[in-house]
């Protein structure tokens, strides 16, 4: 399994949430685990919007606008 | 300030003290505020908390034991604060905030479609040892798609009590009221859930197997819709046709209310003109109490509409999909898909723009747009550009099929609205820089509004307007009258018509005066005294421009006014006998009005919703620097270009 960044992961695609990079802003991580974003759970890449502007994703069972820059702070494994 | 949460020991509007106070904390969407609406009725009571750009809401419900206040708490994920405005929350929460004492107990509000997530904030609010009770909302929608929950045994999971509440229904609010009598019978969580956040996820997990928790399947519809409306291509379209239509129906259908309206307040004013008199209560009356805060009501159709139209886009959905759509391009200016709204807003008016802004998330965000918002066009600068426009480009003007009169006003609109960009891009650059609260935006599954909701929401921005006319503007509006109406020349006017008689005193007025006083600082720009007076006039509002000239001009004139004004001439100076209303003169009226912040209203609502007279006093200083100096650029350019 390799691991990749939320924000680079295609539309459409279901991945695993492995972490949330530990570089970030404490308050920063501890907010986007609350959205949901905690390891171990899955997130759909629902759609995005045209010229790197947010995406949608599914996770926890509701759709989230997310940008890209913040979406770049989630850590995910695709199946290889 | 009315504030409850406030210095004032006794707040004449806000919740009583010595009641028993509960908070209900809950996301966004969670429907917390149709609970609050539902338990507390129309007595719910708005401000802002001290020093900080949160609205506060809170009310008395009637209980069958007697009253409780209930605080809507605003709308979070997380009870972790990252800016000033969400520490109030926290500070609200632990009663550190001044005058807010800590709320006796918590209610939870939880939408059973995403417990997954608002879990973690019951969680939270768990952990600060306080009597919890937790509220279950959207039960049928879960049930509905597929979900499955077992509220017993997720009371039993919880360690505290649970509530399912169906708010279209009302089903479950008469439960709830009656909890509220007795938080003292609430339960502790018995063992708080854990702060360690892998643990806290292992918590969830264990609670929502216990619950017999499945969750429901994504609304099929919603997805299906959003295919089309969140598409690269076809969302873009349906937007602007949706943008199209909004401003259609505020236009078209507010117009004829809003020129019934015009007629019954001259209607009025001529009333009272014929059975009181031209004296001085008679004048008072039609001239400032009709004619000022007349010039506000007449707005009233429009801004009502326009709230209407927004609470039932909101309550739909369709505004976070807006916001989704417009984040790229509002990212270019600094801000985020949520200012998109207040932009939109004050298209129609600047004032309802601002108070648009609430829900934004982030409070320097919130600051730029509120600072960027009067630069839109707004809907009272529509009359003096019409005027103006009027003597720069003669109509039926032609190049081509574009007519030349048309094609002006959709240039000072661009202008408004590029300007208004810039702005908040150079705001967001400089004192407005940085800001660690990320944007983020739930799309809730597509829902039918409540009329009753939609129809509260939009009721209260109208009232809060109507409020501000009958205070601030009433206030300026006699202000202004006054010195347009003094000192009365009785004798002087003695034998000459109304028409010149009003002309007359008006010349000679102390707002004359002061049109005289402030020539000179406006010569450069090219505006004689008579049009500083129009400036003076349109302190209060833009549109009052028009009708200061128109009054001016009438004594020239009586029969056509506006034929008056084309021709008038110098009447003293170095440039006495040219033309007035030049073309460079006309441009840099226009440009002045496209930038400056004429309009006390708009101040008014900034220091209101930012809760200091700093930035309101900013926007003045900066809107009029920039607005001296552009119309200033302007006549010059077309001085340079015109001969």
């Amino acid at each position: 399994m390799a691991m990749t960044r939320l924000a680079d992961v295609r539309s459409g695609a279901v991945v695993r949430i492995e972490a949330i990079d530990p570089e970030v802003a404490p308050l920063l991580r501890l907010r986007l685990t609350h959205l949901g974003f905690r390891p171990g759970e899955q997130v759909a890449v629902v759609r995005r919007a045209p010229f790197s502007g947010p995406a949608v994703y599914r996770i926890c069972d509701y759709d989230l606008c997310l940008r890209q820059e913040h979406a770049a702070h989630v850590i995910v494994g695709v199946e290889q | 300030m009315s504030a409850a949460c406030h210095d004032n020991p006794a707040p004449e509007r806000g919740v009583a003290t010595g009641l028993r106070r509960i908070a209900l904390i809950g996301s966004p969407n969670a429907g917390k505020t149709t609970i609050f609406n539902q338990l507390t009725g129309l007595r719910a009571h708005t401000a802002n908390y001290p020093g900080v750009t949160v609205t506060r809401s809170e009310g008395m419900a009637h209980t069958p034991a007697g009253r409780v206040a209930v605080e809507d708490v605003p709308g979070t994920y997380s009870l972790s604060a990252m800016s000033p405005d969400e520490q109030v929350v926290v500070d609200l929460l632990d009663g550190t905030l001044p005058g807010c004492p800590t709320p006796d107990a918590l209610v939870v509000v939880l939408d059973a479609t995403t417990l997954r997530r608002s879990l973690t904030l019951a969680a939270q609010a768990m952990a600060r040892h306080q009597p919890t009770l937790v509220a279950v909302t959207m039960l049928d929608e879960h049930a509905a798609r597929g979900g499955r929950l077992d509220l017993p045994a997720l009371a039993e999971a919880l360690g505290v009590g649970v509530v399912g509440v169906i708010p279209p229904s009302g089903e479950g609010i008469d439960e709830l009221r009656a909890r509220l009598d007795r938080p003292q019978d609430w339960a502790e969580p018995p063992f708080p859930p854990p702060a360690d956040s892998e643990e806290q996820t292992a918590w969830v997990r264990s609670v929502l197997a216990a619950a017999d928790y499945h969750a429901p399947r994504p609304d099929a519809a919603t997805r299906a819709v959003d295919d089309v409306l969140l598409h690269p291509l076809w969302g873009g379209v349906v937007f602007v046709a949706v943008m199209f239509a909004f401003f259609q129906t505020i236009f078209t259908v507010a117009a004829p209310v809003q020129d019934t309206l015009q007629r019954g307040l001259g209607w009025l004013a001529e009333q009272v003109a014929d059975h009181v008199g031209h004296g001085f209560v008679g004048a008072f009356l039609s001239e400032a109490v009709i004619g000022g805060v007349g010039s506000v009501l007449v707005f009233v159709p429009q801004v009502a509409l326009l709230f209407l139209l927004i609470a039932l886009l909101e309550g739909l959905g369709y505004m976070a999909r807006a916001a989704y759509l417009m984040d790229r391009i509002m990212a270019a200016t600094g801000l985020d898909g949520r200012a998109f709204v207040a932009m939109l807003s004050s298209f129609a008016c600047a004032v309802p723009g601002i108070m648009a802004t609430r829900t934004i998330g982030s409070s320097k965000t919130r600051i730029a747009t509120i600072l960027a918002a009067p630069l839109m066009p707004c809907s009272a600068r529509l009359p003096v550009y019409v005027l103006l426009v009027g003597l720069l480009v003669p109509s039926g003007t032609r190049w081509g099929p574009v007519q030349a009169q048309g094609l002006a006003m959709f240039a000072l609109y661009v202008l408004g609205g590029l300007s208004a960009m810039v702005s908040a891009r150079v705001l967001r650059s400089t004192v407005l820089r940085g800001e660690l609260v990320p944007f983020y935006l739930e799309m809730p599954p597509y829902r039918m509004p409540r009329l009753r909701s939609v129809l509260l929401s939009s009721w209260s921005s109208v009232r809060m307007f109507l409020r501000k006319a009958g205070t601030i503007i009433f206030g300026t509006a006699v202000v202004l009258w006054a010195l347009l109406a003094f000192p009365t020349r009785d004798a002087e006017t003695v034998g000459l018509d109304q028409a010149h008689a009003s002309a007359y005193v008006l010349e000679h007025s102390y707002a004359a005066q002061l049109g005289r006083a402030i020539e000179p600082v406006f010569e450069p720009l090219g505006f004689d005294w008579r049009i500083d007076l129009g400036l003076v006039g349109a302190v209060s509002a833009r549109e009052v421009f028009v009708s200061t000239l128109g009054q001016v001009w009438a004594a020239t004139d009586p029969e056509d006014p506006s034929a008056a004004l084309a021709e008038a001439t110098y009447l003293d100076g170095p440039r006495a006998g040219e033309p007035l209303f030049s073309a460079p003169t006309v441009v840099a009226l226009l440009v002045w009005f496209v930038y400056a912040l004429q309009c006390m209203s708009t101040v008014a609502v900034m220091r209101r919703e930012t809760g200091s007279w700093r930035w309101p006093a900013l926007a003045l200083t900066y809107l009029t620097l920039i607005a001296y100096a552009a119309a200033w650029l302007a006549r010059l350019i077309t001085l340079a270009v015109t001969t």
